[in-house]
């Protein structure tokens, strides 16, 4: 197949909006400004992690000299709200269900008087029977968070079971009970992984403005401003065309602006107090109110025969999804289908539990479940080569799923690409099991794995203005660089330099319905919108010169700002004159595309990486890291480079220092000091290599790429630091104090074993 | 209220700010100067680093007061969308900017380092930014950034 020649894709075009960027021109959602000033807003927040409230006073904050407005649930319509499972209020009522439950907002002339309004807010509660484990939420006699679950309205993908269960769910094929029976070898362990939080360095931040008539607007820090407007409208009590969500430039998300945060409050702030509320969090709160990565337990059995091949396997699935729903349920309706991982497994089993506790609601964080199961996965891989003496890297080429697999949900999966990304992160890291190490304490390891990326929906309209440029309107949110990978794709179809092509992000009035930006499908969901709303002008144009070539639509194409006959350059007409034409004739030519959601396909990784261990500390340092990825076709190789190398480095915080530490109901660590995330100190440069082989659909062949590069990250480290000393630890993150622990014991067990 | 005179990106201001304010504050809500972020106002993330008279500080853990008579340069002063400094232009080159919002204190940290060292290998230059936490990049392309735009100014001269 002829790989065609294009003049803007798979180019490594500068971003669009570098200048503004480096500049610090660009405007964050706390940098938004008015002319007429901004009220400084503060929410009150639970400090209990479960209580029911008795009582609210806010007199006293109210008569304080420059608080302009404090709001309650009794300001905002009666409702449950929720994406998936509507089980929260904007504002809590009766009962508080995590430190950082909302429960009051005020609105005042500065930070320092809405934060003594909020001292001045009196809350009487009843203190109850906090729930801070997942196992502890399911024991009988736990305490019951939510009461009401089976009453609670379903939106999507959540199946509550009762009790603490807010949802359960599992997918299976085969049988795995009578396949176990028939294994060579059977192996069980058990893994568990520890709630992380996105830690993007810009903080949550909205501004709410009563507009006179009567509709809202509302700037705020979102991946998603669709989703967002209809949680705050259904919040409010008014239909989704009277709250304009403008989006702000986003300083990073990674499924954690999703969600509804403050900006119910500043809206009703605003309307209460006729001033536009800025609401601002600071670092603690966001640790606090964020949607964290849930903490899982995953109990794991593998069946495996004689010749390398796994016939059975059940994964017991227990999340701990917080004190809400929030988006953390769609795991249970995801994970029975994504959790085979890169395998092709004839008995499988998938059973998902999501459970409440009084911890902060779980949501979206780049491959929702994808580490959590990968960890186990590919640890088990590890371990059951070495048990049964197979080469780990034959044991995987046996087992990678088909093209064409049909996953446990029913979905062909397309683009398998399994043993060719595997071959290029080998040939890239040089990676062979059975080599020595180099030192003691240094060990290599490698782990597989996929994450199916897909598209939602997405609409964009294209206008050409006069002169030919053209303006691409949509609603997408840019922040890894995907407005100009739109801009290249218009500029490809319609055969305009870049400078001719503006993209901006519209507010959710102003521009058709977006996808969100996050799950890997920003680009492809909106980049076909784009696409096909650029072909649409085309046709338009097409059309309007036929009468002036005299030649059917067929026969034209447009080069270099020139509708032609094909073969035949010298017959051709300008687009402006075209543009002019219309005017007369058919109006303005403006294009619009509109893509549905897309099934997903399998994005794989193969990583490997290179530690050396301190045995005495427990402390792992990471010499190299190579990642090959298979992306379809990279539009724009830096972004998804970029992608690579960013979603890695936060792998590796998960993988080595990254847990919300909780203590008597409370997050101990809600700052940058005691939550570690990866510094320029901590990680080596990731070395990427994009395997491209054009995926069937999307635009150009493009392939998502946010989220596969995260799932196999603590795998790979998991394996090397059991190459390096020889031990696993079971639990993420393995801290310096884990793997101590973990080496101290293994030597006592030696020691043990060569007393006896 | 106190008085205070400062020379921000080599203007000269005269503000009153309430005890207590912060350098980050006047900045960004006095001077209106938000190029400079708040990440944490702790002193762990660097997203508001400045320099105070060509030293790397956290403008978040300065009062204003202490800035009195200095000369302040934020991200503002390094370059401007039309005429980006060749730090800036090496970072657009190399594709360093993702979010975007770690950059400013980023650039700020790069021009500490690139002022004491000419030519810094690696280890130099992720110790010079180890005070900037990045959540998007990874820092591969950061470090690139700066290592190009040190070659950039030393053939510049």
């Amino acid at each position: 197949m002829e790989t065609p020649t294009y003049t803007t894709i798979g180019k490594r075009i500068p971003r669009i909006d570098n200048a503004s960027k480096l500049t610090g021109q660009a405007r964050f959602a706390e940098d938004v400004s008015l002319p007429g000033g901004v009220l400084h807003g503060r929410v009150l927040r639970s400090p209990h992690p479960h209580a029911r409230i008795v009582s609210i006073d806010s007199r006293r904050a109210e008569g304080l000299p420059g608080v302009r407005a404090v709001v309650t649930a009794g300001d905002l319509p009666e409702r449950l709200i929720g994406k998936c499972l509507q089980d929260e209020r904007a504002l809590a009522k009766d009962t508080v269900r995590f430190v950082g439950d909302r429960v009051a907002a005020v609105a005042a002339d500065t930070p320092e008087i809405a934060g003594e309004a909020l001292e001045a807010i009196t809350v009487e509660y009843e203190p109850l029977p906090a729930v801070m484990d997942a196992f502890a939420a399911l024991a009988p006699g736990a305490a019951v968070l939510h009461p009401e679950l089976l009453q609670y309205r379903v939106v999507t993908a959540a199946a509550p079971e009762g009790g603490n269960v807010c949802s359960k769910n599992s997918l299976s094929r085969g049988d795995p009970e009578a396949a176990f029976g028939k294994c060579a070898r059977v192996f069980e362990h058990a893994y568990r992984t520890e709630m992380v939080h996105h830690a993007y360095l810009e903080p949550h931040a909205c501004l709410g403005i009563y507009n006179p008539d009567g509709s809202y607007t509302v700037h705020s820090t979102t991946q998603g401003s669709f989703g967002l407007r209809g949680l705050i409208a259904d919040a409010l009590g008014v239909p989704h065309n009277r709250v304009r969500l403008v989006p702000t430039e986003v300083g990073g998300g990674f499924g954690g602006k999703i969600s509804l945060q403050d900006e119910v409050a500043a809206a009703a702030l605003a309307r209460k107090s006729g001033r536009p509320v800025r609401i601002a969090m600071n670092r603690r709160e966001d640790f606090l109110c964020g949607t964290p990565r849930s903490g899982m337990h995953i109990a794991i059995k593998t069946g495996v025969n004689a010749e390398g091949e796994l016939v059975a396997r059940t994964m017991d699935i227990v999340l701990d999804s917080g004190a809400y729903a929030h988006s953390g349920v769609l795991m249970s309706w995801s994970l029975p289908q994504f959790a085979e991982g890169p395998y092709r497994i004839p008995n499988l089993r998938i059973a998902v539990r999501c459970v409440y506790t009084n911890k902060p609601p779980c949501g979206a964080f780049r491959a929702p479940g994808g580490p959590q199961t990968n960890f186990a996965i590919e640890s088990e891989m590890e371990r059951i080569a070495e048990a049964m003496g197979w080469d780990p890297l034959e044991f995987r080429r046996k087992n990678v799923m088909p093209e064409g697999h049909v996953s446990l949900a029913g979905v062909e999966l397309r683009n398998v690409m399994a043993l060719e990304t595997m071959d290029a992160g080998l040939e890239l890291s040089g990676y062979r099991p059975s080599e020595a190490s180099p030192a003691p304490n240094r060990g290599r390891g490698f782990a597989l794995g996929n994450w199916n990326v897909g598209g939602m929906a997405s609409a964009a309209v294209l206008k050409l203005n006069e002169d030919g440029s053209a303006s691409l309107l949509t609603g997408v949110v840019d922040i890894t660089g995907v407005h100009t990978a739109l801009a290249q794709i218009v500029a490809e179809a319609l055969d305009l330099p870049m400078e001719q092509v503006t993209v901006q992000t519209l507010d959710t009035e102003s521009a058709p319905h977006s996808t969100i930006s996050a799950g890997s499908q920003a680009l492809k969901s909106m980049g076909d919108a784009a696409l096909r709303a650029a072909h649409h002008v085309r046709e338009q144009l097409f059309d309007l010169a036929v009468e002036a070539l005299d030649a059917a639509p067929g026969r034209l194409e447009l080069v270099g700002g020139q509708v032609r006959v094909r073969g035949e350059p010298g017959r051709s007409v300008a687009v402006p004159a075209l543009l002019g034409k219309a005017m007369n004739v058919s109006g303005p030519v403006v294009g619009h595309g509109s893509t549905g959601a897309y099934k997903r396909m399998p994005g794989f990784g193969a990583h490997v990486a290179d530690v050396e261990v301190d045995p005495e500390t427990g402390q792992v340092r990471l010499l190299r890291y190579c990642a090959a990825q298979d992306v379809g076709v990279a539009i724009n190789p830096v972004a998804v480079e970029g992608q690579i190398h960013g979603a890695v480095v936060q792998g590796v915080g998960m993988a080595l220092s990254e847990e919300l530490i909780f203590r008597d109901g409370r997050m101990a660590n809600p700052n940058f000091l005691d939550y570690k995330i990866p510094s320029a100190t901590d990680v080596p440069p990731i070395e990427a290599v994009l395997v491209e082989r054009p995926a069937a659909d999307g635009p150009f062949g493009a392939k998502g790429i946010g989220e596969p590069p995260i799932v196999p990250v603590q795998a790979a480290i998991a394996n090397a630091i059991h190459a390096a000393v020889g031990v696993r630890v079971d639990t993420l993150p393995i801290t310096p104090e884990r793997l101590r622990r973990a080496i101290r014991e293994r030597g006592e067990e030696r020691n043990a074993s060569a007393n006896r | 209220m106190h008085a205070l005179e400062l020379t921000v990106n080599g203007t000269p201001h005269t503000v009153e700010v309430a005890s207590g304010t912060s350098l980050l504050t006047l900045l960004r809500e006095q001077l209106e100067l938000t190029g400079t972020k708040r990440g944490c106002e702790e002193g762990e993330c660097g997203g508001c680093s400045v320099l105070l008279d060509g030293a790397l500080v956290d403008s978040c853990l300065i009062f204003a007061v202490e800035a009195q008579g200095r000369a302040v340069t934020t991200v503002e002063g390094l370059g401007d969308p039309e005429h980006l400094s060749p730090l800036q232009q090496a970072f657009a080159e190399t594709g360093a900017s993702q979010c975007g919002f770690c950059i400013p204190g980023i650039l700020i940290a790069a021009t500490a380092l690139l002022e004491s060292h000419a030519d810094p290998d690696d280890e130099t230059i992720r110790e010079g930014i180890s005070g900037n936490l990045c959540r998007c990049t990874g820092y591969t392309r950061i470090v690139e950034a700066i290592r190009l735009a040190a070659q950039l100014r030393r053939s510049s001269g």
